[in-house]
């Protein structure tokens, strides 16, 4: 008798049950449907223009200083990504082809360019006052990005560590390979860092047909002392890891203005100067194309090019007046032995595999 | 209705359920477009060349070159190494823990749990406080006026985060079988004359062999797939993920291909130790049931000798454990870049007030809350899945069984860069278009977390004797009710650690991540990531940061513990 009572009960819920299912469904369904509501909203918040850029843009104090003359001018909100360095940003970009996130890429140098280039990433635009620029600037012919500042990159010794151990100062990026600099020298891997790869270029330039022998001298001088980042080395170099490292022609200057000492020298060879060159460009299927051209054109106005110095770096149009410490202590050369895009592009493979053979192979 | 039940618990050969279907066509469906799709895109990538047709010639570049000859024999080595030395530590350790009883076990034992659900990142920034450049390590060298040797970038420093990091899992699989020992088989070796050593190396060696290569298998695997700590702590040595990754972001179009060529190589060799890994810890758990029923058999009163022994075994174990999370934690609250220093609490309000702008367009607010929601997410579609798939591996036996569980579990062996990275150039251009999306990043934190909640439930439903789910319907209880009052609360805890796993995988996930976050769905392990990278020289920030996705993981491995104790509370009280 029991039995077949209790066989009544079969496919019904005890209520005890029945409640805190309905609980925990509902609790699930509002968990649900809140995340994805705050994610949601995350996301809408897009702009009129969008900008990706690397990470220094924004930290430097460039970006915060011009977006906002930007956007008052035009009356427009702009959004600025910084996905990383400028080959994460490209990286970001290539990905993304079918569907560009990405109006303007800011950001890309002459050591990069190559790469931008050769994937496509890129639609060509001359802006409208071209003829503001520096015409020793305009190191692509296709016209792929505006150039918006530049500064030259540089070797720098520590004046108390290189008279402490009696060093003489390279005067040619050539010097390096001389033992006397073994385990005295802080090197960039190219791979990794932007300035990196701008000083393996400038190397394979001075050292011409050479440059895999130069390379293993470099290498050999090392001593294993080579970063993925700037950043990192500069760190090493300040605290005195090795005397000498590789870095900017406003080094110099960067620490009278800061510091008001004068421990860095700053050589950048008079015959062999190389620039490193950064513009911006028009991302290919960009969705605003339009205001993009219009931000193109405000790269070359005095607006932007009299903060560039916020990067530290200078303006790429010559009548834009210069910081006095810039002028007074940045380093600068007579000659500049930059090749073009297409000349990098033809090379870079080969310069990279003859590198990465004299440091890892 | 009734039939269907019964049915499946009947053995091989009958006609398969219809629901055990349909479960199989939901996991797989999910498994090749979020998972075999994109790896297969990039896998084509390095046995094709530009123009589609089938090449060797990547596939020969990458074992001829140097370099990434040196990549490929680097990440196989230091795994080995790794697993080797983890085991060499586990096993003593699993060994005394089994042996002796001593005050303070459970806590060791429980201690040992934190590792899996603490970021490997944080412990990465934990190494860097020990044995950085300022790191506790060298001022107390220096103080002693000994130079100290700068280990971070160093291959030592690998394989030493290594140990620390996947020793505790080791142990535990160890412990988990020496505990399950069959004593009476060490008794009758003893009364039969046999020493102990003897003893040691022929009965009990011989019943541990799975458990040990199931521990070094998956060790191995886990070193093998690196990312976040070499990336953070390797310097210039990359292993296979970290070379891919950097090919990935160094755009050059030969690049991708030897990037596809890594990744099939790659997978070869971790389809194999995955396939060791599942097929010794089946060996181990067919029988580890029966043992767990008799405890405390083998154990012992300590001998002083014993005392010392486990004492210092104890003492490392919560030195390796708690060390590099207390350093970084200290540090958080430290003034100076060396350890003593005054108390502040600058750091967290820094971090707390940070404007987007100062670097990145987001805040670590921001970052904090998505990473909340992505582990929220990634923990609710999991749950399902890895409900499902160990649901599947129970219901189904017979041939091809281990071929598909291979399969159901394949994400665990997966490059999680290569996977991001497919995602995204499989699903990049409309009509089917998820980069930049919130909900590409909950895909692909499922895709890796399922699996391993699949395992930890897996393993709580096969213990589960289906005798009990019967007797309660025979005693008149409806299936739904069935398994909420007897199945459920018995699977309660596979269930609650699947979901802690998923919650941490997606908390800590980076390597996947860094390649599908937009810059809006930031998520802490990158945020972090990026913070270390970038701006090295302020070590207060990234500690406080890393204190904060340590606790984030900690509490909520921590509210799953409280939800267990509620929800078995509430079991029990439905059964008056």
């Amino acid at each position: 008798m029991i039995l077949r009572m209790r066989k009544e009960r079969i496919g019904a819920l005890s209520r005890g049950t029945m409640v805190s299912l309905t609980v925990l469904a509902f609790v699930l369904v509002m968990t649900i449907g809140g995340a994805i509501y705050i994610l949601e909203r995350t996301g809408e918040d897009e702009g009129d223009l969008v900008i990706y850029a690397y990470e220094s843009f924004q930290s430097y104090g460039l970006g915060p200083a011009v977006i906002p003359e930007f956007e008052k001018m035009y009356g427009v909100k702009v959004t600025v990504e910084t996905p990383g360095d400028v080959g994460t940003v490209l990286a970001k970009i290539n990905l993304e082809k079918g569907d560009p996130g990405a109006d303007v890429v800011i950001g890309v140098d002459n050591s990069m360019l190559h790469r931008a280039v050769e994937m496509d990433l890129l639609s060509p635009y001359v802006p409208t006052n071209i003829d503001r620029l520096d015409p020793t600037m305009s190191f692509d012919p296709g016209h792929h990005i505006v150039p918006f500042d530049y500064g030259y990159i540089a070797i720098i010794c520590s004046r108390e560590m290189m008279e402490e151990r009696d060093l003489p100062y390279p005067a040619s990026v050539l010097d390096l390979a001389d033992p006397v600099y073994r385990g005295q020298l802080l090197l960039l891997d190219p791979a990794q860092s932007s300035t990196g790869s701008s000083f393996m270029i400038w190397a394979a330039q001075v050292a011409g047909d050479n440059y895999s022998a130069f390379f293993d001298d470099l290498a050999g001088n090392a001593e294993g002392k080579v970063f993925g980042s700037w950043d990192a080395m500069y760190n090493m170099w300040g605290d005195g890891e090795a005397p000498i490292a590789i870095s900017y022609g406003l080094d110099t200057a960067y620490e009278m203005m800061w510091y008001g000492t004068n421990d860095t020298v700053t050589i950048v060879p008079p015959e062999e100067g190389y620039r490193q060159i950064e513009g911006a460009g028009l991302v290919k299927g960009a969705r605003h194309r339009e205001l993009a051209e219009k931000f193109l054109d405000f790269i070359l106005t005095d607006e932007f090019q009299s903060e560039v110095y916020n990067n530290y770096m200078l303006p790429v149009v010559p009548s834009v007046e210069v910081n006095e410490y810039f002028l007074q202590y940045g380093a600068s050369a007579d000659r500049h032995v930059e090749p073009t895009v297409d000349e990098v592009s033809a090379h870079y493979d080969d310069w990279m595999a003859a590198w990465r053979e004299a440091f890892f192979g | 209705m009734r039939g269907r039940f019964d049915m499946t618990y009947r053995a091989k050969g009958r006609k398969k359920s219809v629901l055990v279907l349909t479960v199989y066509s939901i996991l797989f469906a999910f498994l090749v477009l979020f998972c075999l799709y994109p790896l297969f895109l990039i896998a084509m990538k390095g046995i094709t060349d530009g123009s589609g047709r089938i090449t060797s010639r990547y596939l020969v570049d990458i074992l001829r070159d140097g370099i990434y000859r040196e990549v490929i024999w680097f990440t196989f080595w230091q795994a080995a190494l790794s697993s080797i030395l983890t085991l060499l530590f586990a096993f003593p350790g699993a060994y005394l823990l089994s042996r002796y009883d001593f005050p303070g076990k459970r806590f060791v034992i429980a201690a040992s749990t934190i590792p899996f659900v603490i970021p490997s990142l944080v412990l990465a920034v934990g190494l860097i406080a020990i044995f950085g450049s300022s790191g506790v390590l060298s001022s107390i060298l220096s103080s002693l006026s000994i130079p100290a040797p700068d280990l971070i970038g160093s291959r030592s420093i690998i394989i030493l985060a290594h140990v620390f990091f996947n020793f505790p899992i080791a142990l535990r699989i160890l412990l988990a079988r020496f505990s399950g020992l069959d004593p009476t088989l060490v008794h009758a070796a003893r009364s039969l004359g046999a020493g102990r050593v003897r003893t040691f190396f022929t009965v009990v060696l011989p019943q541990m062999r799975y458990s040990v290569l199931s521990a070094l298998s998956l060790v191995f695997t886990f070193c093998f797939l690196t990312f976040g700590i070499v990336l953070l702590l390797g310097g210039l040595n990359h292993t296979i993920e970290v070379e891919i990754r950097s090919l990935f972001v160094g755009l050059s179009e030969e690049g991708l291909h030897h990037a596809g060529a890594l990744v099939l190589v790659e997978s070869v060799i971790v389809l194999v130790t995955t396939y060791v890994y599942i097929w010794s810890s089946s060996r181990v758990s067919g029988r580890a049931e029966i043992v767990l029923s008799r405890p405390g058999t083998m154990r012992r009163k300590i001998s002083p000798a014993g005392r010392f022994l486990v004492g210092t075994y104890v003492m490392l174990v919560l030195l390796i454990v708690f060390l590099p999370l207390l350093m970084v934690f200290l540090g958080s609250f430290m003034a100076g870049r060396t350890l003593i220093h005054a108390f502040t609490l600058d750091w967290y309000w820094k971090i707390m007030t940070m404007e987007s702008g100062s670097g990145f367009s987001v805040t670590p607010l921001d970052s904090i809350r998505n990473s909340l929601l992505f582990g929220l997410l990634t923990m609710l579609l999991c749950l399902p899945l890895s409900y499902m798939t160990a649901w599947v591996m129970v219901k189904r036996g017979g041939r091809g069984k281990r071929f598909m569980d291979m399969l159901l579990l394949f994400p665990l062996g997966a490059s999680s860069v290569a996977l991001g990275y497919g995602l995204v150039s499989a699903y990049s251009s409309p009509p089917v278009s998820i980069t930049g999306t919130w909900y590409i990043i909950v895909l692909v934190h499922s895709v890796i977390a399922y699996p391993i909640g699949a395992r930890a439930i897996y393993s709580s439903m096969k213990s589960f004797p289906p005798q009990l789910e019967r007797a309660a319907r025979s005693l008149g209880a409806s299936p739904v009710e069935s398994f909420f009052r007897v199945k459920l609360p018995l699977i309660l805890p596979g269930i609650l650690v699947a979901a802690v796993f998923a919650f941490a995988v997606s908390i800590g996930e980076l390597g996947a991540t860094l390649m599908v976050s937009s810059e809006e769905y930031i998520t802490m392990p990158v945020y972090l990531y990026r913070t270390v990278e970038g701006a090295g020289r302020e070590l207060g920030p990234m500690y406080a940061f890393s204190v904060i996705l340590m606790s984030t993981a900690f509490l909520s491995f921590l509210s799953i513990e409280i939800i267990q104790k509620v929800f078995l509370k509430w079991g029990v009280r439905g059964d008056t």
